[in-house]
């Protein structure tokens, strides 16, 4: 029991970290219609980002700096690559995105190296807590915590805000929106602000929980696939989804690694998507689309 | 000049749906044929090595033009597809001592019969949502074969696949080997080419331009969806394995999630709904990657102190900015510019 509790909270908090991330592409998708591929090297960007400025500066500052450095390649990203791509077939932005990946995986590799990186000992080197027999990391209840807050967050800027009704509009309908004054193309770069903001808390934690290194990118592809299962259009649905692909992941390494080898754990969440896409082709809570001729 | 200056003086059906229509076309092949198959007594070592390697990347890109370029079923899973097929042809001459040439046809079916299993989504996945099955068949196909299959596959230290051998000939050498590739990619290219305008590439394309008015129409969407995956896959397969057999040695290493995606992004590049498009996708692909790896280094001792950085980095970062740059400036791929070329070269002294 006490293995199972154990598993099910380092499901919750991967799940989370998972939900995150795709609530990244979740909202691109909603405000452009884009499906951001580009995850794995945004937060590769995001996270080297960080943990060089927190090994050079004091914390708060460090923060702060990362967040508008990050905020400002959101910004760059719209601006420069995919404005041009607006009204292009669909699959164009789509594999840009792939390739915006590429690219900064290839940047992040030509700065930073690939030697693994620890985040400074306060963040990554958080000690294990007891409640009873059971041993919970403690990153995992800030992550569990944090991410908990910045959904909440998300959800009350959106109802609540000038900008974030904006964006709401825009997701509707782009020309709609344009007639009625709202500046499109700014709501497309908060969009993009707001998904890296996004991937750099994601990057924070899973930074802290398995140090950073190329293969941080992997939590990218969980991101994408997340957001496809939970449905495109869908914050519940990412969370859902994320919450779901965290905990098969987590309970089946625990328990099936001995029975179907080490690269289960990897496999079980793909397995299992690729059978709910029968169930539910378009995600948990994705729109069907009713399509005319 | 034997070309078509205006008009279309075709007076059969035949003569209109030909491949090869004109004089200039027929000499324009044949001289095609005798360069490709004298190219592996100029072209020598590492170049030739090369050439095989574009043969069998084209064959591959062939199977995902069908898929994406065809019918627009989004796949991110060919690299799995392909290592599929390597997988298959390997394990059967492996294990079972089976011919190399008839391993090769079985690895193209097993790779279709995976495609089958994975295309079974498209019943109701379409469009985007496509990414889930077909990216979850790429790693499925790594646990298959890393834990599975381990008895057979020997997971990670990779397996070795058999020289081909035909009647006592050995395909031993690159000079030999290149005749196999070349011939195979032919007759691959032939069939795709023809595949493409037959009632089953006609039903491609309605699929791909609007799925319901093409089952408005009459047309099995199901069954040609899965028809485009199986070929797709077949392709896919036939070119895993004829890759397999010219490193002699794979393991899953070799197919990773970024080939994948390289797959689709250079299709994209060569032109979208083109057979010409795929093998200007894999001839750029090689190409680009065979500079990058000849610049890469001299770079490195130029710039002096990137620690090898620079060789790792800067082939993703090319291949990235070369696609983007596509992308934004000419979406309809290099198979857009090459019509454009034969229109005005067609009209020549005249703009229209």
């Amino acid at each position: 029991m006490n293995t199972f509790i154990q598993l099910m909270i380092s499901g919750i908090a991967i799940g989370l970290i998972y939900a995150l991330a795709a609530l990244g592409v979740v909202i691109v998708y909603k405000a452009t219609k884009i499906l951001n591929l580009a995850p794995g090297g945004l937060l590769l960007i995001a996270a080297y980002l960080a943990w060089t400025l927190l090994s050079k500066l004091p914390v708060v500052p460090a923060i702060a700096l990362t967040i508008i450095a990050v905020a400002l390649v959101g910004w760059l990203l719209n601006r420069v690559i995919l404005q041009p791509l607006i009204g292009q077939p669909i699959l164009a932005p789509i594999l840009c995105g792939t390739m915006i990946w590429f690219f900064l995986r290839g940047v992040t590799f030509f700065f930073w190296g690939g030697n693994p990186k620890m985040f400074p000992t306060w963040l990554a080197g958080r000690p294990t807590v007891f409640v009873g027999e059971i041993g919970i990391p403690e990153i995992m209840i800030w992550c569990i915590v944090i991410s908990s807050l910045t959904i909440i967050a998300l959800m009350l800027y959106f109802k609540f805000t000038r900008s974030g009704l904006a964006m709401r509009v825009t997701a509707e309908d782009v020309i709609v929106s344009e007639n009625l004054g709202i500046r499109v193309l700014r709501v497309f770069s908060n969009t993009w602000v707001i998904c890296l903001l996004l991937f750099l808390i994601t990057a924070y934690f899973v930074g802290a929980m398995q140090g950073i290194s190329q293969d941080l990118d992997f939590v990218g592809v969980y991101g994408i696939i997340v957001a496809l299962l939970g449905g495109l259009e869908s914050f519940p649905g990412a969370i859902i989804a994320g919450l779901v692909i965290g905990i098969v992941q987590a309970l089946v390494g625990g328990y099936a690694t001995d029975v179907m080898g080490g690269g289960i754990a990897e496999t079980a969440p793909f397995i299992v998507m690729f059978l709910i896409s029968f169930w539910r082709p378009y995600g948990f809570f994705g729109l069907e689309r009713i399509e005319r001729i | 000049m034997k070309g078509r200056p205006c008009g279309v003086f075709d007076v059969k059906y035949s003569q209109d749906r030909a491949i090869l229509r004109t004089k200039t076309h027929w000499t324009l092949f044949i001289l095609f044929l005798i360069f490709l198959f004298t190219i592996p007594f100029f072209l020598k070592g590492h170049l030739l090595s090369l050439g095989i390697i574009i043969g069998t990347t084209m064959i591959a890109m062939f199977g995902i033009q069908v898929m994406i370029g065809y019918t627009y079923q989004i796949t991110l899973g060919h690299a799995g597809f392909v290592g599929f097929g390597a997988y298959v042809s390997a394990l059967l001459t492996h294990h079972l001592g089976w011919n190399f040439f008839f391993a090769l046809p079985m690895a193209g079916l097993g790779a279709a019969l995976y495609g089958l299993i994975i295309g079974t989504s498209t019943v109701r996945c379409k469009g985007l949502y496509m990414v889930i099955p077909t990216i979850s068949a790429h790693f499925i196909f790594f646990y298959l074969v890393n834990e599975v299959f381990r008895k057979w596959t020997f997971g990670s230290e990779g397996i070795q696949c058999a020289t081909p051998v035909l009647f006592g000939f050995a395909f031993n050498t690159d000079f030999r080997y290149f005749y196999l590739v070349a011939v195979i990619t032919l007759i691959m290219g032939i069939a795709v080419k023809n595949l493409v305008r037959t009632k089953a590439g006609r039903a491609f394309v309605a699929i791909r331009d609007n799925d319901i008015a093409a089952e408005v129409m009459g047309i099995d969407i199901f069954r040609y969806k899965l028809l485009s995956f199986a070929v797709g896959n077949f392709y896919a397969g036939i070119g895993g394995a004829l890759w397999g057999h010219y490193v002699t040695y794979i393991n899953t290493e070799f197919f990773p999630i970024l080939d994948t995606v390289y797959y689709a992004a250079f299709c994209i590049v060569g032109g979208l709904g083109s057979i010409m498009g795929a093998i200007f996708a894999a001839v750029f692909w090689r190409l680009l990657g065979e500079g990058v790896n000849y610049v890469a280094p001299i770079l490195d001792n130029i710039m002096g102190g990137t620690g090898g950085n620079i060789v790792s980095s800067m082939g993703l970062i090319t291949f990235a900015v070369v696609t983007m740059l596509f992308l934004i400036f000419e979406p309809r791929g290099i198979a857009h510019r090459w019509e454009l070329f034969k229109q005005s070269y067609r009209l020549h002294p005249f703009n229209y």
